[in-house]
């Protein structure tokens, strides 16, 4: 079964179910929105599950840069809930975050969102409220540029990439609390401790096995869920969304990543990828072969497929239990090609246990380059290969894969100063225990961030844990330090992979009450979380220790 | 300090080799005989310029994005770099544009120029510190407009122009080769019109 | 049972109590209540002299810092006695990232004479992946007695695991009515092989071999009791 999607008119905005529009010319719109209890068979059996206006995902909000924004959000369902607008400059007071921006919506009650889209690109919104997102309630947001776009496509699809499970999302997290490996199905058995033996030796081996042993951590620890189905833009797999193209057309691809748990590794066989957007902001175009986007991040990539044929877009989770796939073709009748074979589960080595800070010194601006084409077959043990990370990505075909230190804004970024002082957040955890935190400290337990409005501050990740953390900032782009100065590029959502350090510089420029945490569902739903304040004249002495110490 | 010097170097024979790259699609060019060459047309000269447009360059596109030629009428082009990059125009068949991306790209690539662009081997970066000490005559790409007669590098804030006379071909593009930048559709047709002595 | 539920219902109740009036913001729950309750043994005996039907059921509510445990085991002789049972309830504290500090009480209803201890012990992952609990008992004779799990997983494949599991039990003094001597009083290896048609059920089959020690072995000599015994075992371990 093929659904076949005609491209969307690049400058007329497309409204779908039942959105409904006031005023196009008047550069204000209405849109109308209801959260909903929905069933959905999408993995395979019939389950219940959370829409809006019905669907999984929601419909796509179109706007127009500039336009005056009025969203009425009706909670259907019988708890609270929220939306919110993710990687949006808004006002606090419309960020959609319970606790934080609002108090939520009321079941049976609706909520009005007014603001001003004063920015462009690709983005999405989802629920914030417990873990609904991974229920369903998430969609894809684009807002149309009010200026000339600095690229130039003859079709543009979004490609809203998903995990569904059919599992209840609060079961997923009894589960994980209970036993935290419930979903590990990739673990390193008697087998595997034999295979390391005959490759790399029994003292390397059993010495290999004491380094993790005394963490109590496993190499394995790549995904904390599994059992999901990936989604395209809703499609599962077999459904493969599918969208058209007539050669030589230049393609816009808006990615998003709007997942609860899962990273992808994206590649489109036999074309080439040019980015040119990273969470909405416009970067200096690079060509790719393949980019891995994390959890909440959007890429917008442009292709120029030129032969008569169906090219497929595989989004391979990093815990290689599955593809989201979906399908470009010239004509509706070609065959999709079958799905790959999965690549085989990536091992974590003590480089990612930032236990070589020194290899490591290179992070986000570092080229992983060197990595590529590295033989995981030679990873599993603490030999030479060891102090390579295991989790780097590569591309599939042993090309170009996508770094952070590619990026860089297109434009100079007009408030690039030096920062004032530096916040080291330190992510932390407890796999064992499951749950998350920054600094040792769960959210409950935690000091707000406090920000002085319009100072500069550098915000330093540090991640101790074992897994990559999707960080998202609400209000305020964080521009990541990839060493290109001005044109580091501006980001709502910065992955820190495992033992690596990162910075990001933020102006506070947003008064108020905001969100700062890991977009893994249930690491935020753990603990991951903090929230900032930005005033007027904070309480100093709270600006000079570190965050929540 | 170490860092500066090394960067330096890599920009220098960037250039160097973007220099050779042009002068080799320029010897292409300049060859005798090949009626690829002919259809394309060939430089032309300042006293037989029939018209003259203005094109600006930006990041990452060009303003106009299609012009109408007529073969055998000579066109100065008066070019603009309005954006933050360095930016090409260059002449030709998408497939000889296709080649020369592939050149640039495959000079990147053996550079292993992690995140350079154009534009810092160009020492236009503000944050590529310390190029400024360079003697910037010797970074001129100007000799390239000579040596690679259908193509020119403007840097940002800057003019440049190019003179040609038009062939017959009618699947000519001018484009901007810089990495990326075709691909993001930083290229325009030239539509042919017809021969100019029918008008 | 319903002697337990009297001696500790007042500090359950304080308990829980902690357990919901424990801050929680609205919009993280990262102070939830979950729960779990497991048996790690339910199995059959097939001994050399008897068979038995034995439990080791362990089960927990709270929050990732405050837990109430409740942990019960025992033993019935297929046509004879209830020959073991004894149940504890604890309050377990996270004291580290991979240890809890448990105390409470325990209660034994056989064998006879019912006797309550107070508890205090570790529980938590050992390094090299050791799922160990140590724990003290004070009995209300005023005897004090120590006990030493361990268990270990060895994964065969992803769902066929082999569980060696190990424990010793020691008197600080001679309890002639338990027939304890002081010392080591016993000891119990046991090796599970279990194969997890889901993460919460798994049938599994094993042996188990004990053995008393010391002055308690000697104990047993002098009674014409059996001191060591091995069984083959079968049985399912669940949880939810």
């Amino acid at each position: 079964m093929s659904f076949l999607n005609q491209a969307k008119p690049v400058a007329a905005a497309l409204f779908l179910g039942s959105l409904s529009l006031a005023s196009l010319s008047a550069k204000a719109g209405i849109y109308n929105l209801t959260i909903d209890e929905v069933m959905t068979d999408i993995g395979g059996e019939l389950r219940p599950a959370m829409g809006i206006n019905g669907q999984i995902p929601g419909p796509e909000l179109r706007f127009r840069e500039g336009e005056e924004i009025t969203l009425n959000v009706t909670n259907n369902l019988e708890e609270d809930s929220s939306i919110h607008w993710h990687g949006l400059i808004l006002p606090y007071q419309m960020d959609g975050v319970p606790g934080i921006s609002f108090d939520g919506i009321k079941p049976g009650e609706t909520f009005t969102y007014k603001f001003t889209a004063n920015q462009n690109g690709t983005y999405w919104y989802h629920s914030h409220s417990g873990l609904q997102e991974q229920a369903g309630v998430y969609g894809p947001l684009v807002i149309d540029a009010a200026k000339r776009e600095p690229f130039r496509v003859d079709r543009d699809y979004t490609i809203l990439l998903s995990d569904w499970t059919n599992e209840d999302p609060n079961d997923v997290l009894a589960n994980l609390k209970k036993q935290s490996d419930y979903y590990n199905y990739g673990q390193r058995t008697v087998g595997d401790f034999f295979e390391d033996v005959a490759q790399i030796g029994l003292a390397e081996t059993i010495s290999d096995r004491v380094a993790w042993g005394n963490m109590r951590m496993t190499p394995t620890d790549i995904a904390d869920v599994s059992g999901y189905t990936f989604l395209v833009n809703g499609r599962n797999p077999d459904q493969n969304w599918t969208g058209l193209f007539k050669p030589g057309e230049r393609v816009r691809l808006r990615f998003i990543n709007g997942s609860a748990m899962s990273y992808f590794d994206v590649r489109i066989p036999g074309l080439e990828m040019t980015v040119v957007q990273a969470d909405g902001n416009n970067v200096k175009p690079v060509k790719v072969d393949e980019f891995r986007i994390a959890v909440a991040e959007t890429y917008d990539v442009i292709v120029r497929p030129k032969e008569d044929t169906a090219y497929q877009i595989l989004a391979e989770s990093i815990d290689r239990t599955g593809f989201a796939r979906a399908t470009l073709t010239a004509e509706e009748t070609t065959a999709t090609p079958a799905l790959p074979k999965l690549r085989e589960r990536p091992l974590l080595t003590m480089a990612d246990m930032g236990m070589d800070h020194g290899a490591m010194e290179m992070d986000a601006k570092g080229e992983t380059g060197d990595m590529a084409g590295m033989d995981h077959s030679n990873m599993a043990g603490m030999s030479g290969d060891a102090m390579k990370s295991g989790i780097a990505p590569e591309a599939a075909n042993g090309g170009k894969i996508l770094v952070y230190g590619d990026l860089k804004s297109l434009k100079a970024v007009e408030d690039y100063r030096a920062p004032e002082r530096e916040i080291e957040l330190r992510l932390t955890g407890n796999m064992e225990r499951y749950y998350w935190s920054i600094n040792g400290i769960k959210y409950s337990d935690a000091d707000p961030v406090k920000l002085a409005y319009g100072e500069r501050v550098r915000i330093k990740f540090v991640n101790e844990t074992m897994m990559s953390h999707p960080m998202h900032l609400h209000g305020m782009w964080m521009q990541l330090d990839t060493g290109k100065g001005e044109f580091n590029p501006l980001k709502h959502t910065v992955n820190v992979p495992p033992g690596q350090t990162l910075t990001v510089d933020v102006t506070a420029d947003a008064l108020g009450e905001w969100a700062f945490h890991c977009h893994l569902l249930y690491h935020m739903a753990t603990g991951m979380f903090r929230k900032v304040v930005v005033e007027e004249t904070p309480d100093l002495s709270s600006l000079t220790a570190p965050v929540g110490e | 300090m170490k860092n500066f010097t090394n960067k330096t170097r890599q920009s220098l024979t960037a250039i160097g080799l973007i220099m050779a790259l042009g002068l080799g699609t320029g010897y292409a060019l300049a060859s005798p005989g090949g009626n690829h060459n002919d259809a394309i047309g060939k430089p032309g000269q300042e006293a037989t310029v029939d018209r003259v447009i203005e094109i600006s360059l930006d990041d990452n596109y060009f303003d106009p994005e299609s012009i109408e030629i007529r073969s055998g009428e000579t066109i100065k082009f008066i070019l603009s770099n309005q954006g933050d990059g360095l930016h090409e125009f260059n002449l030709g068949t998408p497939e000889m544009h296709e080649a020369h991306q592939e050149e640039m790209a495959e000079m990147m690539e053996s550079m292993n120029m992690d995140g350079m662009d154009h534009g810092s081997m160009m020492g236009m970066d503000h944050d590529s510190m310390g190029m400024s000490n360079m003697d910037k005559g010797n970074m001129e790409m100007g000799g390239m407009e000579h040596d690679s007669p259908n193509s020119v590098f403007v840097q940002p804030g800057e003019q440049a122009e190019l003179i040609w006379t038009f062939g017959e071909a009618d699947n000519l593009e001018f484009a901007c080769n810089v990495p990326g930048h075709y691909d993001s559709g930083m290229v325009g047709a030239f539509k042919q019109a017809g021969p100019a002595d029918a008008s | 049972m319903t002697m337990n539920v009297k001696a500790t219902g007042p500090a359950t109740l304080l308990l829980m109590a902690a357990l919901l009036t424990s801050s929680a913001r609205a919009e993280v729950s990262d102070n939830a209540i979950h729960y779990l309750i497991q048996a790690e043994e339910f199995e059959y005996r097939y001994g050399e002299d008897q068979d038995s039907l034995n439990w080791d059921i362990q089960g927990w509510v709270g929050t990732d810092e405050n837990k109430a445990w409740l942990k019960t085991e025992g033993e019935k002789i297929l046509g004879g006695d209830l020959e073991s049972a004894q149940a504890q309830l604890l309050y377990s504290r996270n004291i580290s990232d991979f240890f809890d500090l448990q105390a409470g009480l325990r209660q034994d209803f056989k064998p006879e004479p019912e006797r309550t201890f107070a508890v205090l012990g570790f529980q938590g992952l050992a390094p090299q992946w050791f799922e160990v609990n140590l724990a003290s008992f004070l009995s209300d004779d005023g005897d004090l007695s120590a006990r030493v799990e361990a268990e270990y997983e060895l994964l065969l494949t992803q769902k066929l695991v082999l569980q060696p599991s190990l424990e010793v039990n020691a008197a600080f003094q001679e309890v002639p009515n338990q027939e304890l001597g002081s010392g080591f009083n016993d000891l119990e290896l046991g090796l599970r092989l279990r194969y997890e048609i889901e993460r919460e059920f798994a049938p599994y089959a094993g042996l188990q071999w004990e053995r008393k020690l010391g002055e308690t072995a000697d104990m047993a000599r002098a009674e014409g009791e059996e001191v060591s015994a091995t069984a083959l075992v079968a049985g399912i371990s669940f949880w939810f």
